[in-house]
């Protein structure tokens, strides 16, 4: 969030200046990617996503784009995710309380499921105009994507602009590309927008801006504190809210930067005064002046990473470039401040309250590790605050089953496992402070046991795999197959340095963990026997990390993959229906929810720019379920990894890993890593099965290819319209959706659908109980309706 | 002038008897002299109103028949009527009356003389037949006197307009001849103007425009009366300072003189004020509190802000468009776009100092100014209109300097020295345009499609606003500006030098200039005479000539100075600095800050170069990166990059800086639990305690916003937002406002934020705003409650009436009970024009609102009696 409503006023005081991109031919760029993203995912970009869940799918699309003028010019970036937030941002939810956009998708459903079907797609969005795209979910799929292509990025561990701003003055970029809370860094000017089309770019003189609207530096913080900025977000309610949308004015603005300003001309021009401090005082409210006084502190002492890799305090790492920094206008302004001492001393005021008004400190190692993207974010964010929001899913918070879900004790076990594993390594306050999770829908915290009688990192420090020939590709097939139980002991006098032992290792140690792999035995329990049968039997198969999921969401026994929830709206009709006469038996459509789950966890690759075909809250239900299992896996995975190096078990990757490449490697290969894709797939699946089926009840004589031909003919045309162009924007570039990407991603989902019905029988075999002969029966018959119209 | 019904109208007998004393031709030689010197001449002029107005006898008919001769005499009555009618007159009955009043109407419809009516008669002379007197008692307010009752009609002063009538051998008309003149100077320069539009409704802008010649003024000095009455009267003194003299009481005076007994008592205007109340003492304290407050309160407007003392930046306005005028801007722009043929038609190269504007409909300020100074740089600076219209093409001024010749050096040399194309356009073709207007026979306007027109007009716009951020002043420095731009003497100096190295420097050139002796333009097309011009700077000339054939291009480079460091975009201050102030001295930014007060004022030209930012600017990457040894190159690139990778991780830093203290052995690394969780701080106060303490910050002075976007817009609303806006902050509405509860007077800066935002935004009509504002007025504020605690309405010093005196709200709206007395301050602060000024009186008592409405009382009293005086002194005549 940059400074409230100053963007479009700079632009229209024209004090943001163009010019060709040429002239960075050779530079260094840092890029703020919460802005980045802002600027690519404009408020009419991607409305749908949060009905469909995951990453846009558009998203490398673009990012290739740019770097492509990037390239041409010979332009570096390095990519700076926004890392924690600080204590002041925080925003603590009552009991049931919603964000804005949280209540802005609650009631776009509820617009979605009450209009006719006609008009299905007109003009309804999930994004509210004033909130971009959060980031934070895409965070791993966007360091994967860096890896994979060699750019630069890094995780702030704090506020990203103020990271940049240390960049920049430490000559490691020569520009930045970010929001307006670079203003309150110090710099002299930096890029506002790229324009890569016309290849020019946007940017901002920071003293002309100063200049021009008559700010001192303190005032633009004072102005930034009071309406509002990324450090400080709440805006005082001195100013009005935004008005509510009318149809003339759809998407309401108010320059609250502006009244701001006026505010502020008044108050130093009576005043004789050269900051807010006194009328901050003077509105008599006690919260406003705290906020003002903490934002000024946060705004100074955010803490950066140096180049030494320790995190310090922005003002602090500002003093050691000898730049005097506006810290000392805290002294009452009237004082005779006189430059020699300040410049002599040259001490910056670091009131010893930091830590409760930021955010308290870690060990400079966790700051490396989340900023090279092995540790959560969220994670330490919690950890640091003492407190975890649990937040409710996307399709909102309706659904019991997914309460039961996150609130279940194997679920909030796990969590107090990551929390002990962390805080072990950490000072002993974090040992014993306990963290306190707060979900959504419930009054009472739950308090985490992340004081543990045995630490688990005692539990699991036995566990190791070592390969004879170990390489660094890690391969989750391989690793089934090595699983023969028993001895899962080091190799002495042989550290572990390649990124499969690696992997290997802490994967057994998650099996451990989740009861996988016997406690005391070892050995593998029924869960890891269905998994090491299926390898054994398909060893060619892609599928088991989606099949890992799929089982370990079994053995929640929240939810059955055929039992239909009917809070939720699926596809709706008029995508799938030929005409009304035909009605669909209840068992079909069981068995048809379950086909279309299970082809919900392998990605559709398509990617306009603004999907807005047929969306289902049903199985975005489902894909919480599977995000969650997804996520706790990878989280509790870094954890273990974290604490398998620092407490150098058989390794040395401190030093084994020389470089950040080789971090880089080993983070490129973390299982379960990215998130969990949209549900498009599934959406797809669901109107060919029902289509078919509906055209079989209306002609039983119609042959089998016929019906597959048609509905096919039905998805491209009716559906997706791929030939459209007004539907399908850019039918011939690169955002476009294909006939062959359509079908191509079909087969894979057809792929894990094989195994998965392969693997519910091995389930069945193996432990009925987790797989009854009733659900078997159930995933027969729904193969047998896929066998049907493939 | 006395004028009595004609003689020879026969039928009523008594007519004819009076007629001893009636001219017999009927028209105006008259034995009644001019009217009292004291009241004359200035009033004559008005007259002149009725002049066209008044019916024009035929001469021709004169004469010809006895019926004729009677018609003509009708016609005359009736003309000389018409012209007393509004007029006093003095009407004699049969009686022998005589009754004194205005002259309502007239009846001479049927032919046979006159029939009048007269407002608010005054008995004069009553009728030697009757003795009982004081019959004036029962005078009706209108009295009508028949015609068979009419014997004589004095009219006491009438002034025929002579041109109206025929004969024009009288001795009146000679009279009112020369005086027209005298009084209307301007007559003669715009005949044709005045004959045509005198009768019409003259606005403020018409009347403006006819340059009076201003009487001298002459002090008053008191007769001998006077002198009696109050031996210390003037102006200048104070109400209180007479009063302790028991000096001036307008009571006693008026009963001496005049006998009347007044019934003025002030508490029927306001509250009595207990002044034995033991509070009183502590009241009068908290009123002036209040008064205080509100004094210091934040406002942008400028007449507030005058009222307070304050300095404004109201440089480039007169005297009209501060108090009087309306805002006009946009009109040059206007007119510049419809294209300046009709104007140049008219430029007969007349009188040197009218220039064809002056008689165009308005003269924007900026070229008022603009006329009356001679220095360039006032000149210049108003350029924006005044030369956009002299370098139109067709203007001949521009055309005079395309010729440059020895015959006219010095407009060379003005056009040669400066930088920028543009500059010396304008200085030069004012320069000619006031040295030698006549010298070359104006051309005639070359045919050119309007559109062209336009276009050439929007550039050359363009192109003065980007001159404007780059212009230097190439003249010698005026000395009595030196001061005004820098105290210090060494500055000043400074400046001096600066200018005279520069001016030095322009000369050289315009020498070189003048031995390359360019050629006028090479076709004589009128958009080419600004390169035409910009051709006697030699560099420029060369890239200008390039592109002849290209219209004027604003964009071109030659707006850049070629030997500036920095580009305009560019901040001048050097990189990487830090700004702990702004970036001039100046710690508050009070006097330098002229910049938001002006922001009213058009934003054309306040935002300076970065009025052009949407284009781009070949700006190298050596300004953008501040010099050339930042340019990125390739091998800074890459080091760069491995910069990066090598640092920001703390193994590899910690192992260098181990190798660099060439430790033996193994690497330690900081041990996790050895962080603590807290920063490591350099002083022992919490964050909160590095702040001054806050009994030392002034509360009081915390004021609110007044919008400055329309200061003048008197608009009687600003509750209607605060219902609104605490509605909408007490619903669910905005995650994060619902966070902090509001108090009064957020709540109250809230609604003058959203007043704010609707008027900017929204643009309400007033009607729609006092809709809104009713009906939030239940709901936004509880009844009974008001939003200021130090306002309550219990406050003696604030009667509930008292405020809605001052203008007249809808009923409803104070009597819904939501009527805040803070918010009807400040409604009536709008309708006033501006808060603080009207809103003192009223909180700080009220004795200025008294005081007005007294004088007010007071003024038409002693009008009336002055009436009543005159009246009397007439008749004593």
């Amino acid at each position: 969030m940059p400074i409230t409503s100053l963007e479009s006023f700079l632009f229209e005081r024209k004090l943001v200046s163009s010019c060709p991109i040429e002239i960075l031919q050779n530079s260094t760029i840092g890029i703020d990617v919460d802005h980045y993203l802002y600027r690519i995912y404009t408020f009419k970009k991607e409305q749908f996503l949060p009905g469909i869940g995951g990453v846009p799918s558009s998203l490398k699309d673009y990012i290739h784009l740019d770097l492509q003028v990037f390239k041409e010019f010979n332009i570096k970036p390095i990519f700076v995710i926004p890392g924690m937030k600080i204590q002041i941002q925080k925003h603590d939810y009552k009991t049931g309380e919603l964000s804005q956009q949280e209540q802005h998708i609650e009631t776009t459903w509820m617009k979605l499921s009450n209009k006719p079907p006609y008009s299905y797609n007109n003009m309804e969005s999930f994004r509210l105009y004033s909130e971009s795209l959060p980031v934070r979910p895409m965070i791993h799929d966007l360091i994967t994507y860096f890896i994979d292509i060699g750019v630069d990025y890094m995780v702030a561990p704090y506020d990203v602009s103020f990271q940049l701003s240390y960049l920049y003055q430490n000559n490691i970029i020569d520009i930045i590309y970010g929001s307006t809370d670079l203003l309150l860094t110090q710099l002299d000017k930096f890029i506002l927008g790229m324009e890569f089309q016309s290849k020019d770019f946007r940017f901002i003189d920071k003293a002309k801006v100063l200049h021009d609207l008559s700010l001192s530096e303190r005032q633009l913080m004072d102005l930034s504190i009071l309406v509002g900025c990324e450090l400080q977000p709440t805006m005082f309610p001195i100013f009005p809210p935004i008005p509510k949308p009318n149809l003339t004015q759809p998407y309401p603005q108010l320059s609250y930067f502006k009244m701001g300003l006026d505010i502020i001309y008044q108050y130093s021009y009576n005043n004789n005064s050269n900051d807010l401090y006194g009328f901050i005082m003077g509105l008599q409210d006690p919260t406003l002046l705290e906020l003002y006084q903490k934002g000024h502190t946060a705004l100074k002492c955010i803490p950066v990473m140096n180049k030494d890799g320790y995190v310090e305090l922005y003002n602090v790492e500002m003093a050691k470039l000898g730049i005097k920094n506006n810290i000392d206008f805290l002294e009452h302004e009237k004082e005779p401040e006189s430059e020699e001492s300040t410049s002599a001393g040259n001490v910056v005021k670091v009131p010893n309250d930091v830590h409760d008004i930021i955010s308290q400190r870690l060990p400079p190692e966790f700051y490396f590790y989340q900023s090279i993207g092995l540790l959560p974010v969220g994670l330490l964010e919690a950890i640091t605050q003492g407190q975890l929001h649990v937040r409710p899913p996307l399709e909102s918070s309706l659904n019991d089953n997914y309460k039961r879900l996150v609130t279940s004790k194997f679920y909030t076990e796990s969590l107090d496992r990551q929390f002990n594993l962390i805080t072990q390594l950490l000072t002993r306050y974090y040992g014993f402070r306990k963290i306190n999770v707060k979900f959504w829908f419930r009054d009472e915290e739950e308090k985490l046991n992340n004081r543990m009688f045995t630490p688990v990192s005692k539990m699991v420090e036995k566990l190791f795999i070592q390969e004879e020939e170990s390489s660094n590709e890690f391969n989750l097939t391989k690793f089934w197959t090595q699983l023969n139980g028993g001895s899962f002991t080091a190799v002495k006098n042989k550290k572990i340095t390649s990124v499969s032992d690696i992997i290997s290792t802490i994967l057994l140690r998650v099996l451990y963990l989740y009861g996988i792999v016997d406690n005391k035995t070892l050995k593998l329990t029924n869960l890891g026997k269905i998994f090491q049968r299926f390898v054994q039997e398909n060893p060619e198969s892609n599928n088991i990390n989606n099949l890992m999921l799929l089982l370990l969401l079994i053995k929640t026994q929240t939810i059955r993959f055929d039992e239909i929830n009917n809070e939720f709206t699926s596809v709706p009709k008029f995508f799938k229906e030929l005409s009304n006469d035909e009605s669909i038996s209840f068992e079909k459509t069981k068995l048809i929810t379950m086909i279309a789950r299970v082809f919900t966890l392998v990605k559709l690759n398509i990617s306009p720019i603004n999907y807005q075909g047929p969306i289902s809250r049903g199985l975005l239900n489902f894909r919480s379920f599977v995000g969650y299992v997804s996520n706790d896996l990878i989280h509790l995975f870094e954890c273990l990894l974290v604490d398998f190096i620092v407490h150098e078990e058989n390794n040395d990757l401190r030093n084994s890993l020389k470089n950040k490449q080789d971090w880089y490697q080993l983070i490129s290969q973390l299982p379960f890593y990215k998130e969990v894709p949209n549900t498009l797939l599934g959406v797809m699946v669901e109107i060919y099965f029902e289509y078919s089926i509906r055209q079989a009840i209306a002609d039983p004589t119609k042959s089998k290819q016929d019906i597959i031909k048609n509905t096919k003919d039905h998805l491209l045309n009716f559906v997706y319209q791929v030939n459209n162009t007004s539907f399908n924007i850019n039918v011939n570039g690169i955002n476009s959706i294909k006939e062959n990407t359509l079908f191509e991603d079909f087969g894979i989902g057809l792929t894990l659908w094989n195994d998965f019905v392969k693997m519910m029988i091995i389930a069945n075999d193996i432990d009925n109980k987790l797989v009854s002969d009733n659900y078997l029966e159930s995933v027969n018959e729904a193969n047998k309706l896929v066998k049907e119209f493939i | 002038m006395k004028s009595q019904t004609p003689n020879h109208l026969n039928k009523p007998p008594r007519f004819s008897a009076t007629s001893t004393t009636t001219n017999a031709t009927g028209s105006s030689p008259s034995p009644s002299p001019t009217p009292p010197v004291g009241r004359g001449n200035g009033h004559r002029r008005s007259n002149s109103r009725y002049g066209s107005s008044g019916n024009t006898p035929n001469p021709s008919s004169n004469g010809k028949s006895s019926n004729g001769e009677e018609k003509v005499a009708l016609v005359k009555l009736t003309g000389i009527v018409s012209k007393a009618v509004g007029k006093k007159v003095t009407a004699t009955v049969s009686s022998g009356a005589r009754y004194q009043g205005l002259l309502v109407s007239a009846d001479t419809a049927d032919n046979s003389g006159l029939s009048v009516a007269l407002y608010k008669p005054v008995l004069v002379q009553s009728s030697p037949f009757n003795d009982k007197s004081n019959v004036d008692t029962a005078l009706p307010e209108k009295m009508i006197v028949k015609l068979s009752d009419l014997v004589d009609l004095e009219i006491l002063k009438l002034d025929i307009l002579d041109s109206t009538v025929p004969d024009g051998s009288t001795p009146r008309k000679a009279q009112t001849q020369t005086a027209t003149p005298a009084s209307i100077p301007v007559s003669n320069a715009t005949p044709s103007y005045q004959s045509q539009t005198s009768t019409k409704f003259k606005t403020d802008t018409d009347i403006s425009r006819s340059a009076f010649k201003e009487r001298e003024l002459q002090r008053w000095v008191p007769d001998d009366h006077d002198v009696l009455m109050n031996t210390s009267l003037s102006l200048e003194d104070d109400f209180k300072s007479n009063k302790n003299n028991s000096g001036w009481d307008q009571f006693k005076v008026n009963q001496d003189k005049f006998g009347i007994d007044s019934s003025f008592d002030e508490h029927l205007y306001t509250t009595k004020i207990n002044k034995l109340t033991p509070e009183y003492q502590e009241r009068l304290a908290r009123a002036s509190k209040i008064a205080n407050e509100i004094e210091s309160l934040l406002t942008s407007d400028r007449h507030i802000l005058e009222e307070r003392g304050m300095v404004v930046d109201d440089s480039g306005m007169d005297e009209e468009d501060k108090y009087s005028g309306v805002d006009r801007r946009g009109d040059e722009l206007m007119a510049a776009l419809r294209g300046p043929l009709g104007n140049s038609t008219q430029n007969v190269s007349g009188k040197p100092d009218i220039t064809p504007q002056d008689q165009q409909k308005y003269n924007p300020h900026e070229k008022r100014a603009a006329r009356f100074h001679n220095d360039p740089a006032i000149v210049l600076s108003s350029a924006t209109g005044g030369s956009l219209k002299s370098s139109t093409p067709p203007s001949p001024a521009t055309v005079s300097t395309a010729v440059p010749g020895p015959a006219q050096p010095k407009a060379l040399e003005s056009s040669s020295p400066s930088a920028a194309g543009t500059t010396t356009t304008t200085a030069s073709s004012t320069s000619a345009l006031k040295s030698k207007p006549t010298s070359i026979p104006p051309k005639p306007p070359v045919a050119q499609s309007t559109e062209q027109f336009r276009l050439n007009s929007q550039s050359e716009i363009n192109a003065l606003r980007e001159f404007s951020a780059n212009f230097k002043i190439p003249h010698k420095l005026p000395n009595d500006l030196l001061p005004i731009l820098s105290k210090d003497q060494k500055k000043q100096e400074e400046i001096i030098k600066k200018q005279s190295d520069s001016l030095q420097a322009l000369t050289k050139d315009s020498k070189s200039v003048k031995e390359s002796k360019p050629t006028p333009g090479p076709n004589g097309s009128p958009t080419n005479s600004l390169s035409t011009t910009t051709s006697t700077t030699p560099l420029l000339a060369r890239k200008k000539l390039e592109n002849t054939k290209s219209t004027f291009n604003p964009k071109a480079a030659s707006f850049t100075p070629g030997n500036v460091a920095k580009h305009p975009l560019l901040s001048p201050i050097a990189q990487k600095s830090t700004y702990h102030r702004p970036s001039n001295t100046n710690p508050s930014p009070r006097v330098s800050n002229q910049r938001p007060y002006s922001s009213s004022q058009g934003s054309t030209g306040t935002s300076g170069t970065g009025s052009s930012s949407k284009r781009l600017h070949h700006i190298s990457a050596a300004d953008f990166f501040g010099s050339q040894s930042k340019v990125p190159t390739k091998e800074s690139q890459e080091q760069k990059l491995k910069l990066f990778n090598d640092l920001f991780c703390f193994f590899a830093s910690t192992r260098r800086r181990f190798r660099e203290e060439k430790k033996e052995g193994h690497v330690t690394y900081d041990r996790p639990y050895q962080t603590p969780p807290t920063w490591n701080s350099t002083i022992d106060m919490s964050h909160d305690q590095v702040y001054p303490n806050p009994d030392s910050i002034p509360k009081q002075a915390v004021g609110m916003m007044i919008p400055d976007s329309s200061p003048f817009m008197p608009n009687p609303m600003l509750n209607g937002p605060t219902g609104m806006s605490a509605a909408a902050f007490g619903g669910n509405y905005g995650g994060l406002n619902s966070k902090l509860p509001l108090n009064a007077h957020q709540q109250q800066l809230a609604s003058m934020a959203a007043f704010h935002q609707l008027q900017q935004q929204q643009q309400f009509q007033a009607a729609m705003i006092y809709q809104q504002q009713l009906a939030a007025a239940g709901g936004g504020i509880p009844p009974g409650q008001s939003p200021m605690p130090m306002y309550s309405s219990t406050d003696p010093f604030l009667p509930p009436g008292a405020p809605s005196g001052f203008i007249a709200p809808p009923g409803n709206f104070i009597g819904s009970g939501s009527g805040s007395p803070v918010n009807n301050h400040m409604i009536l602060n709008m309708g006033q024009g501006g808060p603080g000024g009207g809103g003192n009186p009223n909180i700080g008592g009220g004795p200025g609102y008294q005081g007005g409405n007294y004088g007010h009382h007071g003024g038409r009293r002693y009008n009336n009696s002055n009436n009543n005086n005159a009246g009397g002194n007439k008749r004593s005549n």
